[in-house]
């Protein structure tokens, strides 16, 4: 080993300049910790509140809640809020745009539709709904799997559509 | 390649926290310390691993987790400014029972951690008793007692 010095009757591997800036350097990082701590704490580097995003008007037809950050492989959730009046006949018709879906891993939807349908662009699913004048929520439950961008389309069939990105982190 | 990627970035990763971390923190100066170490393998273990509970996969990250510490031990050997800034240095806290305090302060080290050291290791019962005593660059504090110098 190199840089033997001699302190007394010491050899020893000392460096103390090194030693200082290397302090400083490990200071410098607590910052970096700490502040990184925050981000996660504030919602930046996951979900948290600064993540949570709505797309589309509170009380429009259709309007969605989500979160801007989130995580590779880990449990998500849209909520696409459907205003009165937007079902026609019982039913609502609701499509997600079929590269989002490819991004993602569909665990659960709730309430359950009645129907899926792929198409090339869109993945149309139907549900019933008991009374079309209250506002319902669905519930998608997915997990990503991959990371980076993932743009979202999703809108009532003949309806107003909404658009948003959510970043992925690793 | 996915995996080698993964333990690369986790061992990158944890190499840099631990160097900011400093020499003596998880030095295993407590009970706790190994309980911490414990859950941040923990928590590693599951980054890496991700949901592939393959043997192959284990083999993948363990080969890509050792062949990395061999890596950089050769260029290490090569390169010696590597070498100080990936293992840090020893640093000298006490010199003829006399302490260091300002890096001691830096190093998190206090009195009462270098006569534990000296008590443990050497049967030491005073710091005028310490010729010497060194933050190792894992954090363990060496001593080398007042008397055993003299005598040689």
């Amino acid at each position: 080993m190199s840089g033997l010095m001699r302190i007394g009757d010491l050899q020893v591997h000392q460096d103390l300049p090194h030693e200082r800036l290397e302090w400083k350097l490990e200071r410098v990082g607590w910052v970096v910790m700490a502040l990184a701590l925050l981000a996660a704490l504030a919602g930046l580097l996951g979900p948290g509140p600064l993540s949570r995003a709505t797309a589309g008007q509170d009380g429009s037809p259709l309007w969605v809640q989500y979160n801007r950050l989130a995580r590779y492989q880990a449990p998500e959730s849209l909520q696409v809020h459907i205003g009165p009046g937007a079902a026609r006949g019982g039913t609502i018709r609701v499509w997600l745009s079929r590269e989002y879906v490819r991004n993602m891993e569909l665990n659960n939807i709730d309430p359950e539709p009645e129907s899926v349908e792929v198409g090339p662009e869109r993945s149309t699913y139907t549900f019933n709904l008991s009374d079309s004048d209250q506002p319902s929520i669905l519930m998608f439950r997915f997990e990503a799997n991959r990371f980076g961008k993932m743009p979202a389309a999703l809108g009532l069939e003949g309806g107003p559509q909404v658009a948003f990105t959510q970043f992925i982190y690793p | 390649m996915e995996s080698v990627v993964r333990a690369l970035v986790v061992y990158s990763f944890l190499l840099l926290l631990f160097r900011i971390a400093g020499k003596r923190t998880l030095s295993e100066n407590t009970n706790f310390d190994l309980v911490l170490l414990l859950i941040i393998s923990e928590t590693t273990q599951q980054a890496m691993v991700d949901s592939d509970h393959s043997v192959s996969n284990g083999f993948l990250l363990i080969t890509t987790l050792v062949g990395t510490s061999i890596g950089l031990s050769l260029l290490k050997q090569r390169i010696p400014v590597l070498e100080k800034w990936l293992d840090g240095t020893a640093l000298v806290i006490v010199e003829n029972g006399r302490m260091h305090k300002d890096r001691m302060d830096k190093v998190r080290v206090d009195e009462a951690d270098v006569l534990e050291s000296a008590r443990k290791f050497q049967g030491l019962e005073r710091l005028e008793q310490i010729k010497y005593a060194i933050v190792e660059r894992n954090g363990e504090i060496t001593i080398v007692p007042a008397e055993r110098a003299q005598a040689a």
